[in-house]
């Protein structure tokens, strides 16, 4: 610990470690201490519950990627046979995508 | 989608989908088929291409998609059926499907083919295949 401590004071690491306490402070007071001034200090409050609906900023995706429909080309053996092929890369040749 | 001769690849079928080798995104019936041959359609029921992101959408694969080779099945009719097809430089292709009923609830298919062909320009060529399946 003391040689961390010698390396960051180096670094100027101190300086900044205060500043984030001393920007800590307040709220860690006023989070444990009464509110003064509101009538209701002194006693916790009970379980709230929240009802809502979850907004999506990316509207494409709203359900699971797994269950995301997507294309698939089907090239059946008829078509295969009206066109006389005899090769698969003939085959995919169909396939507009 | 788009195919290509051999030059750049290794023998076999070589396919791009969205620009992306699909050489290793070929499936028979759901399997993963690595062979380097090319492939007849002649036992085929169906070929599904499936475009995009694969390995997210399909659970596995590359970039680009898959193909998935659907093969004949046994059939509950009787079918016969033949093809036969001759061209230039020797071309000569002949193909089969047959399907005997066994019992209500069984049946056999035999699917086969034969090929030969030359290659035009050239004398000494000779590219015969043959195969067969019996699903």
């Amino acid at each position: 610990m003391i040689s961390w401590f010698r390396g960051a004071r180096r670094r100027g690491r101190p300086r900044r470690v205060a500043v984030i306490l001393a920007a800590l402070a307040p709220g860690a007071a006023l989070a444990d201490g009464p509110a003064d001034g509101d009538g209701a200090s002194g006693h916790a409050i009970g379980s709230v519950m929240v009802v809502g609906q979850s907004r999506l900023d990316v509207p494409l995706l709203t359900q699971p990627v797994a269950r995301t429909p997507q294309s698939v080309d089907v090239i059946t053996a008829q078509v295969i046979q009206l066109n006389g092929l005899s090769d698969l890369r003939d085959v995919l040749r169909l396939d507009p995508a | 989608m788009s195919a290509h001769a051999d030059e750049d690849s290794g023998q076999g079928t070589n396919v791009q989908i969205r620009g992306f080798s699909a050489r290793f995104d070929l499936y028979r019936d759901g399997q993963l088929d690595l062979g380097q041959y090319y492939r007849d359609p002649f036992d085929l029921d169906a070929v599904e291409v499936l475009t995009g992101p694969s390995s997210v959408l399909f659970g596995r694969g590359s970039t680009g998609g898959v193909v998935n080779d659907v093969s004949k099945t046994p059939l509950l009719e009787p079918l016969q059926a033949a093809a036969l097809s001759v061209g230039t430089d020797d071309l000569a292709r002949i193909s089969t499907d047959l399907n005997a009923p066994l019992s209500p609830s069984a049946a056999l298919r035999l699917n086969a083919m034969g090929y030969t062909s030359g290659l035009a320009g050239r004398d000494l060529v000779d590219a015969p295949a043959w195969a067969s399946r019996r699903p």
